[in-house]
């Protein structure tokens, strides 16, 4: 087996939650997830995914899914460090490479020769020798590698040509792409279960019902994924400069300016699929200081509602005190391939708003005519036919 | 048993329960590990007494008799008790033959606003929107009526409703979802048979007579099967139509 131009993608299985058990035994064998110093999970056991627990969710979404789930703060265990190991160890197997995530990264194999099967062993053993259990997937694009990773378990799975490409990628199931879990959901619904259904679907109505980030998902499962692996210094940001007529000192009036750019910003970051890692402001207050703030996202993010949390954060951390600003520079940093989120079905909502919600999707695939709920409109009519009659469900 | 004797046998049974679980081996007589499984009633209390306090819930049941045997009756008073029990109480009848009527069911004591009623076009339809009803786990009971469906129909997709039966079990023990399927005694499906947790035969006995009206009638609803109680259980039920339809309790 040769070297062509490959993507390699290592991980290292159940990173953050075998730190913790390292260092703390008794939390073997119980569902366990990691926090951040927000509350949001960053890391998850196998028993906790299995519960429906993923990365993101916050601390009240863990519990409800599973009761019994040990909640422990990341920053008692010594994820960062290994992290910054890992990286340093892989960084001595491929000349561009990138973290994708905790404990995982992509490699480019471009200019590497020899056998491929042994350099991917190789590249396991570091993570092996970090005392965790690699799974390592080599692909012709980054999407490919990343499932053939995430499916190969804890062994090396190897996809060497754009047809195998193909025919591997085609009956994997539709969680493992890095839509949010209401597109994913609308998918089910809608009785697409692989990414061979996926593919084949028509361009415009992928467009059409699940936007930018739906067409670039399908692009990337039909194999036309050219995103390069690019060096965490070369990891692109996203700017804007706001400069006011005078200086403003209202916080809620300059918060509504940021919240505008800053959505501006996440669109394109949407339809590419990216999320950035890390929020900078930097402000000139009226007597020309220059104040600055950042906020880095324990995963990689593109909501729109956690990026306004964190700049509100930022705004109150460069000491607002009325002082004012002439002008505000927002950055989003350490732009990258955004997590793919796991697919809930336990949303914590009346069952009534879950019902309508399912039966909007259903309709769609069904009919409308599908789903009625039944009324009286005469009752007193000797015609039984004529007593009950059909309206449309939450009428 | 000489004491010796059973000193082993604790300690072997000890040992697989370390094992396999403690569930994997145990004696018989009452079970501490026995998983505590929510009821809905059915309202007939003789046949509620026989099943434990109900129907159970996130579990299948299936109900198999032939036409005016009280099936129908005995599955919409099982939605109308959760009705009853829960004002936001939702419940849904897969109605493959189309024959579901408003008024009756109203007469059953159900809420009408807090039923969905599905009409699917095909066996398959309905198969598989049960199939995400019950994962959206929004429903207290749901009812698959396949009594009256198409015969040549139900053969030609029997692999996919063996393959959802397959699945619904797994699907309907993380949800509280009641589920129901009515069914024909001549049209059997082992793979329903196998996923239900409880099934009960039905059948009428006898009509109720008031001079020459029919009141009602009397059924013999047997428990053939039953995963959390005992099973073999014969047991009347009367249905009286009276304006309102009623069970032996509402």
């Amino acid at each position: 087996m040769n070297a062509a131009r490959f993507i390699a993608y290592l991980n290292a299985v159940e990173f953050g939650a075998t730190l913790a058990q390292r260092v703390d035994p008794s939390l073997v064998g119980r569902p366990l997830a990691l926090l951040d110093d927000r509350g949001h999970v960053i890391a998850v056991d196998v028993l906790a995914a299995r519960a429906g627990i993923a990365p993101g969710q916050t601390e009240h979404q863990a519990v409800a899914r599973a009761p019994g789930v040990t909640l422990r703060p990341a920053d008692r265990y010594p994820i960062l460090e290994t992290q910054a190991e890992l990286m340093a160890r892989v960084a001595r197997y491929a000349g561009r490479w990138q973290p994708a995530g905790l404990g995982s990264a992509y490699l480019d194999t471009e200019g590497i020769g020899g056998d491929m099967l042994s350099w991917c062993q190789a590249l396991g053993g570091e993570v092996r020798g970090l005392g965790m259990v690699p799974s390592v997937g080599l692909a012709p694009t980054k999407f490919c590698a990343a499932v053939a990773g995430e499916v190969a378990g804890e062994n090396i799975m190897l996809v060497m040509t754009t047809v195998t490409q193909r025919a591997f990628l085609t009956p994997q199931p539709i969680g493992l792409l890095p839509l949010d879990a209401a597109a994913l959901l609308h998918l089910a619904h809608l009785g697409i279960r692989t990414l061979g259904q996926y593919a084949c679907l028509p361009p415009a109505g992928v467009l059409a019902r699940f936007g930018p980030p739906g067409r670039t998902a399908q692009r990337w499962v039909q194999g036309r994924d050219n995103r390069p692996v690019t060096l965490p210094g070369e990891v692109p940001q996203a700017s804007a400069h706001l400069e006011f007529d005078g200086v403003v000192a209202d916080r809620e009036i300059l918060l509504a300016a940021l919240r505008r750019e800053a959505d501006a910003l996440l669109h394109p970051l949407h339809s590419r699929l990216q999320a950035a890692g890390r929020l900078a402001l930097s402000a000139t207050r009226g007597d020309g200081r220059l104040v600055t703030a950042s906020h880095v996202f324990p995963l990689p993010t593109a909501a729109t509602r956690t990026v306004h949390l964190a700049l509100e954060e930022a705004v109150d951390r460069i000491a607002w005190r009325g002082e004012g600003a002439a002008d505000v520079t927002l950055t989003l940093g350490d732009i990258t391939d955004a997590p793919v989120q796991q697919l809930s079905l336990l949303d914590i909502t009346s069952p009534r708003a879950t019902l309508a919600a399912t039966l909007a999707q259903l309709a769609a695939r069904f009919g409308p005519e599908t789903f009625r709920m039944a009324a009286l409109v005469d009752q007193g009519n000797p015609l039984p036919e004529r007593r009950g009659s059909w309206r449309e469900f939450g009428d | 048993m000489s004491s010796q004797r059973r000193r082993k046998l604790d300690a072997v049974v000890a040992q697989l329960q370390l094992d396999y679980g403690p569930r994997a081996i145990r004696r018989a007589g009452p079970d501490e590990h026995a998983e505590v499984v929510g009821r809905i009633p059915t309202t007939f209390a003789e046949l509620d007494r026989a099943l434990g306090g109900g129907l159970p819930q996130g579990r299948l049941t299936e109900i198999s008799g032939p036409a005016t045997s009280g099936k129908l009756t005995l599955a919409a008073k099982v939605i109308s008790a959760a009705h009853r029990a829960d004002g936001d109480a939702l419940a849904a009848w897969v109605d493959l033959s189309r024959t579901c009527d408003p008024d009756y069911l109203d007469r059953c004591g159900i809420a009408l606003d807090r039923l969905l009623v599905v009409r699917p076009a095909s066996l398959a339809d309905a198969l598989a929107v049960t199939l995400h009803l019950v994962r959206s786990n929004a429903l207290a009971v749901l009812v698959f009526d396949r009594f009256g469906a198409n015969a040549n129909q139900v053969r030609a997709a029997v692999a996919e409703e063996d393959g959802m039966l397959a699945r619904l079990p797994q699907l309907l023990s993380g949800t509280a979802t009641a589920a129901v399927f009515l069914s024909d005694p001549r049209e059997p499906s082992p793979a329903l048979a196998h996923a239900a947790a409880v099934r009960i035969s039905i059948s009428r006995e006898r009509w109720i007579m008031r001079d020459a009206d029919v009141r009602g009638y009397q059924s013999l609803a047997e428990i053939v099967k039953n995963r959390h109680g005992h099973a073999g259980v014969r047991v009347a039920v009367h249905i009286i139509f009276n304006g309102t339809v009623r069970g032996d309790g509402l």
